[in-house]
């Protein structure tokens, strides 16, 4: 019974049970199926990227019925792989069905003449060929397809991906159900007199001017280079091919025969001869005179024999195969540490270079005496300024290599040697992608499909083919963080252009200078944006009277929510131009602001004791905001003063080093060393001269205290700068290049300025994190018990007395925290950075150069990546990485709180 | 004694670092104050019409134009001493001012902008007829109304005629544009494309020249050719209103003395800004505001409005919410009500704000990786094969679902942990009240918790919205695009798009600002859209503010 007198039912009604289950149910699966949706980003991320790093696959050999001989000079399969072609060195074109192996045609290609010479480019179907006449003749051997307007009965019953041989090719039926006919096409040019004699090498490039240019030796020892250009025939209105060739004045190397390899560089601007002992000399065919030898240079190692010899696709790479197995990539470089020695003695005209060049960091002048340059640092440096070196060496076999094949889409090449293995490699990550069975009876002849996506060996007996899947050979772990020596790079460097203009463009996909980027953004931007944002939110919640305070922080928390694009378009529209145009001043505001705030103070400490006490609250906030345009007003009358003593009147101009502007470091070194000369002044004065003013200011009246303060600021701003100055004079005369170090300033923190640099997006994105990180550290000050602040205050500390031994050490938790959490929005932002950091990826100390981070990098690129490709699971580990970058930071923070949280438990 | 104390408290009240603590917070200030003061002022000045000066050279060359900015600035020595005379040049190494004039006329001068020294002027005045005449194409005209044609025979000759004429006429050949503007063939084209599309399954199903695939190329071809005799009658009607507008023109003589014959069919707006009233002022200057609102962008979006960027952010927006909310709500019910609270829901929790720290661009990475290339496809593959088969992806791309779905997983962990806040300040006594009278769970959670719960979740909810509306990042890989005339929304079958892909203010700010051709004439719409997603952002904020008010005075009281 009840009060009301009424029976109450025991039974719980059944709709009130069954909303119960259904709202357990409902809740549990949608509150866990978020949870799990959450976890899946991470997972997801992680699944795109981890192909990246799986090798390549290679499939069981299938034997195919066609045979090759040590004749084979060439061997070539079409794109869809149905059908290849042999050429022998008697002319002899042999067409066959990849299916069986069935000969679908064969012909002799050049009847009447006898081929010597013969050059395939590694990019496409182009060819040259040198005859025993002395002619050459240029064409293209390669694949070519039609779609059969009418299908004849006997294919009629192919259906979609089928294919059959017919005639002389294959047909194959695409997805769209035309019947695609692909054979081989020959077509070759007429036959142009070259030498008298018969032509033992022969190589070809185009110049950028579209121009062929040719390159032979002729059987009785000549070198010539062939210019190649087209005119018009006034009478027929054909156009008619001229040669242009002149002899290269070259003597051939004491007690050698005739080189064995040839070899023109893309762009043609210099030839290399190459003999199998592994010698071989470098020619400059830049211009239309020709020189003899720039530089000699050894191949192998000694004892060693080179077995075979190809330039990889925009043939600026000589891969070289020796007889031990060895496979060493060869290009040219541009040494930038060069010595113009054009006043020094006639013995020494030339230009030289040093040994060793990593000492230097940047690129050292020229020495105005010959008496300055200590020769035994430098070797000379050939005329046309490059220099050939062995950029990889590619995992050796241990037997001769025999045949290499080149692809024509990128730096993989597939290998064959003596035993009969079969490897194929990527050549700038240095990485071994396959390698097969070794194929019984050796390999006389490789080739990689041009699709990367099967590979052929050519034996005595009959010829295996594999399907090849070689994943993302150019992403290896080395090559995505580490230093990876590309082509016509000076050394190994971190590189990341993912695009380029030529289908021969080598990627580089190196991380590193993304995740400098980003921390070089993060380290600037939190260098700006912690003090200010620390600062107030003590003064906020110290000093401010509790009416301001709401209205204060919540416009500072208003602004957290600012869209960053904003931020970033106020950041390249109005603040850089704005910048650029009085560098000196804003770096002289650096000091004058904190200098005329501190003096304000002192001068504030002036005033009457009563009289501080009664303008304690707004009027004296309101002063500190009129000394700020103080300081401001002393950077601009400071800045041009600095500029025109120390930098010759422009500082972007001495930034850059710029020819007309010939100061010295001394100003460089002082900006440098007056942070440092700041610390050690305040150090001295906290450690030494505050306790001994303590005790002789006893008898002091205020006053005497207060003028006492400003003479000290006085003479402490003077010290500082005198320190830094002499400091300045002793490193700049001399004493950096005493310990072997560079004696100017420039090439570290300072360089040569640029719009959209650190400065700018320091400025920028820390006005982005200051909110967030004064929220949160206002909260942490503010939460510190009443009774410790007021405990403090009633023993008779000062207010900035309890802020600072009482309430900061007691919150320290949220202020770490706080700043963490500004750390982690800053590694991520992306508007900001992309618009004010000028996106190249360069690794630069430099606080006046942009640079690109991995965010900004995603946010350009990503958007035309092809899905699936290397390049797009690249991006994806930028991602990750971020992601990664911004999960430790707050695991770490999340740590730190925690430490500091059980030391302040008890309060 | 007493003075000693007094003195030691001196240097200990710290005065000095007290004034450093000051002067950041003041920093921080005004750099606010300065950021909005920049675009409110540049903002909100964009359409006000500015007075137009015609201004003579020494070398006698005139320009007529608006003056957009000016700066000083040290000149080459070579190029003053191309400015005559010689006696008025300026010191070496002087700094003078200049003046940049926006001068139009794109089509003759091929630049928008003149830069001028004050030493190279001879004369400025500002002429009374000058005349600005905003185009439909090639941006702004500058001169003085020359004369108004009538089939190309002059029917007014002074300028007052003119002007007068140009009133009389402009509204009536602008209604007439637009008519025919209406009159276009989308539906057409629609159903042309639905055919085709027909087709190409046709040919998927049933493979090419099967029975059904002719029976669709049939249908193909009946349509094809209805369209293009519709097509032809839209054409010739619009022809027709095409040919009365053509009529019309106005010639302008520029400052030079040349005459230039504009159609009034493609005058937007023209006025004389020397003649100009405040009142008058005010009209161009709101009906500038009007038409930047409720229009389309022309021009590479540097003129006109941006309407579909503010219909895109709003849509977009109101979907994440919409799918944020729920979730949010769910998941944070679940760790603070059902689940056993332990290890594993405080690393769950840990996680979800790491979580609200992880950079947007990584979900926009996942948005587009994981929702366009992976759902997106599956969708495609499953629904539309024709439409793969054609190589147009519906949702195989970016989109405004998969945008709105991405910035939903970014704002999640702002209203999970909002709304779980919200929950634990729910004192434990009114539960324990509510479970005594024999509540059960869910009763409680929907009669107690949730409504006293309500005003924190909103509070959450507004700020991952403001969150949402001002993030752009993601957007750029998920479905943002420069131009989208298709709005997400209209009146075609199934009238809700949510494939399509969207324009945003935010993104439309980058675009403009950094991928326009011609930057400089955009930068004043730059700084007005900046003042539009600013004030988007902070009204929002406002109202999460208010709500936090109004949710602690609640409190307070109960």
């Amino acid at each position: 019974m009840t009060n009301t007198g009424q029976r109450r039912s025991r039974a719980t009604p059944k709709h009130v049970k069954t909303a119960e289950r259904v709202a357990r149910a409902l809740i549990s699966t949608g509150g866990i199926g978020t949870i799990i949706a959450v976890v899946l980003i991470f997972g997801f991320l992680v699944s795109v990227v981890l192909p990246l790093f799986s090798g390549g696959e290679v499939s069981e050999p299938r034997a195919i019925a066609v045979r090759g001989s040590e004749n084979t000079i060439r061997m070539e399969v079409d794109e869809l792989r149905l059908i290849g072609y042999t050429l022998d060195r008697d002319g002899t074109v042999t067409v066959f069905s990849l299916a069986d192996g069935g000969v679908l045609e064969r012909r002799a290609i050049f009847p009447d003449e006898k081929v010597t010479a013969w050059s395939f480019s590694p990019d496409g179907a182009q060819c040259a060929f040198g005859f025993d006449d002395g002619t050459i003749r240029f064409g293209t051997i390669g694949f070519s397809f039609v779609f059969l307007d009418e299908v004849p009965n006997e294919l009629s019953a192919l259906r979609i991906g089928e294919s059959k041989s017919f005639k002389k090719g294959v047909v194959i039926v695409t997805p769209k159900k035309q019947h695609r006919l692909q054979a081989l096409k020959v077509e070759l040019g007429k036959p142009l007199k070259a030498a008298n004699g018969s032509i033992a090498q022969i190589d070809y490039s185009v110049r950028p001017d579209d121009k062929k240019v040719f390159a032979i030796t002729t059987a009785d020892g000549a070198l010539r280079v062939i210019y190649e250009s087209v005119e018009m025939d006034m009478m027929t209105g054909e156009d008619k091919v001229v040669l242009d060739p002149r002899d290269i004045p070259y003597e051939r190397p004491q007690g050698r025969n005739a080189a064995d390899h040839i070899f023109v560089n893309g762009g043609a601007t210099s030839l290399v001869l190459i003999w199998n002992d592994g010698f071989g000399q470098r020619f400059d065919i830049r211009d239309d005179v020709p020189h003899g030898a720039v530089e000699d240079f050894q191949l192998t190692d000694t004892g060693d024999t080179i077995t075979a010899a190809r330039a990889l696709v925009g043939k600026s790479t000589i891969m070289i195969g020796t007889a031990q197995g060895k496979l060493d990539a060869w290009f040219a470089i541009k040494p930038d540490l060069v010595v113009y020695g054009r006043n020094l003695t006639p013995r020494r005209e030339g230009n030289w270079k040093y040994k060793d060049q990593k000492r230097f960091r940047r690129p050292r002048l020229i020495p105005t005496k010959a008496a300055e340059i200590d020769f035994d640092e430098l070797e000379p440096m050939p005329r046309d300024g490059v220099e050939f070196v062995c950029g990889h060496r590619l995992d050796p076999a241990d037997s001769a290599l025999v045949s290499m094949s080149p692809s024509s889409r990128s730096r993989m090449l597939t290998a064959a040697y003596a035993n009969g293995s079969v490897r194929t490699y990527q050549v700038t990550t240095e990485s071994l992608v396959v390698e097969t069975e070794p194929v019984a009876g050796g390999v006389h002849y490789v080739a990689l499909s041009p699709k990367e996506d099967g590979i052929y060996a050519l034996s005595g007996e009959s010829m295996r083919g594999w399907n090849f899947d070689p994943k993302h050979p150019e992403a290896t772990f080395g090559s995505l963080f580490g230093r990876v020596w590309y082509e016509g790079y000076n050394k190994p460097d971190y590189a990341w252009q993912s695009t380029g203009g030529s289908s021969s463009f080598e990627p580089k996909l190196s991380l590193r200078p993304l995740i400098y980027g980003t921390i070089k953004a993060t380290t600037y931007s939190i260098l700006i944006a912690a003090p200010l944002a620390l600062l107030a939110a003590i003064f906020t919640s110290q000093f401010l009277a509790s009416r301001l305070r709401t209205s204060v922080k919540s416009t500072i928390e208003m602004m957290a929510s600012l869209p960053s694009v904003v931020l970033g378009f106020m950041a390249a529209i109005v603040i850089a131009p704005y910048l650029q145009g009085g560098v000196p001043i804003m770096l002289a505001a650096f000091a004058t602001i904190p200098f005329a705030i501190l003096l304000g103070a002192r001068l504030w400490q002036l005033l009457p004791t009563r009289k501080a006490i009664q303008w304690g609250g707004f009027p004296r906030f309101a002063s500190i905001s009129v000394f700020l345009p103080v300081g401001l007003l002393l950077a601009t009358w400071i800045g041009p003063l600095l500029e025109s003593s120390f930098f010759g009147g422009n500082l972007r101009s001495w930034l850059s080093d710029s020819a007309d502007n010939q100061a010295d470091g001394v100003g460089g070194w002082m900006l440098l060393l007056m942070p440092l000369c700041l610390l050690v002044v305040a150090a001295l004065n906290v450690y030494f001269l505050a306790p001994v003013v303590r005790s002789i200011s006893r008898t002091w009246t205020r006053k005497q205290c207060a003028l006492f303060d400003v003479a000290k600021l006085l003479v402490q701003t003077v010290v500082v700068l005198l320190l830094a100055w002499g400091g300045a004079k002793m490193l700049g005369a001399g004493w950096m290049e005493w310990i072997g170090l560079d004696a100017d300033p420039r090439g570290g923190v300072l360089g040569s300025y640029n719009q959209l640099n650190a400065l700018v997006v320091g400025f920028v994105m820390g006005f982005a994190i200051v909110p967030i990180i004064y929220t949160l550290a206002e909260d942490a000050l503010s939460s510190v018990p009443s009774q410790l602040r007021e405990g403090s205050l009633g023993a008779g500390a000062t207010p900035w007395q309890t802020a600072w031994r009482i309430v900061i050490p007691t919150s320290m938790s949220g202020l770490f925290g706080a700043l963490m959490v500004g750390l982690g929005r800053a590694v991520g932002e992306t508007m900001i950075v992309l618009m004010a950091a000028g996106n190249t990826p360069v690794m630069e100390l430099n606080m006046f150069s942009g640079f690109r981070t991995l965010s900004a990098n995603i946010a350009t690129e990503l958007p035309e990546a092809v899905q699936g490709d290397t390049h797009y699971r690249a991006l994806f580990l930028a991602a990750l990485v971020l992601f990664a970058m911004t999960f430790c930071i707050n695991i770490f923070a999340e740590g730190v709180r925690r430490v500091f949280r059980r030391r302040f438990a008890d309060l | 004694m007493s003075s000693r104390r007094r003195v030691s408290s001196l240097f200990a009240r710290g005065e000095p670092m007290v004034w450093l603590t000051g002067a950041a917070l003041v920093v921080c200030l005004l750099m606010i104050a300065g950021l909005l003061t920049i675009v409110i002022y540049n903002g909100a000045s964009t359409f006000w019409p500015k007075p137009l000066t015609q201004l003579t050279t020494h070398h006698g060359k005139t320009y007529l134009g608006e003056e957009s900015q000016n700066e000083d600035y040290n000149p080459a020595t070579a190029a003053v001493a191309d400015w005559v005379p010689a006696k008025k040049r300026p010191a070496p190494e002087a700094s003078v001012r200049r003046r940049m004039y926006r001068t139009g006329n794109y089509e003759v001068f091929n630049t928008h902008f003149t830069w001028l020294s004050d030493y190279e002027i001879a004369e400025e005045f500002e002429p009374r007829w000058g005349i600005v005449v905003e185009r439909q194409e090639w941006g702004r005209f500058y001169g003085k109304p020359h004369a108004f044609h009538v089939d190309g025979k002059p029917v007014a000759n002074e300028p007052a005629a003119v002007w007068a004429r140009f009133e009389e006429l402009h509204e009536s050949v602008r209604a007439r544009r637009e008519a025919a503007g209406e009159l276009n063939d989308n539906d057409l084209n629609d159903h042309e494309n639905d055919a085709r599309l027909e087709r190409t399954s046709a040919r998927l199903k049933d493979g090419a020249d099967s029975d059904e695939w002719r029976e669709a190329d049939k249908v193909l071809q009946s349509v094809r050719k209805r369209a293009e005799e519709e097509r032809i009658a839209i054409r010739r009607k619009t022809q027709a209103m095409q040919a009365e507008n053509d009529r019309y023109e106005l010639i302008v003589m520029m400052a030079d003395g040349e005459t230039k014959a504009l159609k009034l069919a493609d005058i937007v707006r023209a006025y004389l800004p020397n003649q100009l009233s405040l009142g008058e002022k005010w009209g161009v200057y709101l009906s500038r505001w009007g038409e930047f609102l409720s229009d389309n962008p022309r021009e590479a979006n540097s003129e006109g409005g941006v309407f579909p960027a503010i219909f895109g952010t709003i849509i977009m927006t109101l979907i994440m919410s919409i799918l944020v909310v729920p979730f949010g709500v769910l998941a944070a019910l679940y760790l603070r009500e059902y689940a056993k609270q332990g290890t594993l829901v405080s690393i769950v929790r840990i996680a979800v704000n790491n979580l609200a720290g992880v950079p947007s661009i990584v979900f926009g990475v996942f948005g587009l990786g994981f929702f366009c290339y992976f759902v997106g496809v599956g969708i495609d593959d499953l629904l539309f094969p024709a439409r793969v088969a054609e190589n147009t992806p519906t949702f195989g791309k970016g989109g405004i679902l998969w945008a709105s779905l991405t910035l939903a997983l970014l704002t999640l962990p702002v209203v999970i942990m909002a709304t779980e806040e919200a929950i634990s300040a729910v004192p434990h006594s009114m539960r324990e009240g509510s479970y005594a009278c024999g509540a059960s769970k869910w009763q409680t959670i929907r009669k107690i918790v949730l409504p006293r719960a309500a005003p924190g979740i909103m509070t959450g909810m507004i700020l991952a919205i403001a969150r949402g509306a001002g993030e752009v990042a993601p957007l750029m890989l998920v479905g943002a695009v420069k131009l989208a005339p298709d709005l997400p929304m209209d009146g075609s079958f199934p009238f809700v798009h949510p494939e399509r892909s969207f324009m945003h203010l935010g993104f439309h700010i980058y675009d403009l600002g950094f991928q326009s051709p011609n930057s400089k004439a955009a930068e004043p719409m730059v700084f007005t859209t900046t003042m539009l997603l600013i004030g988007i952002v902070v009204l929002l904020n406002l109202v999460a503010l208010w709500v936090r008010a109004r949710l602690r005075r609640q409190f307070e009281a109960g």
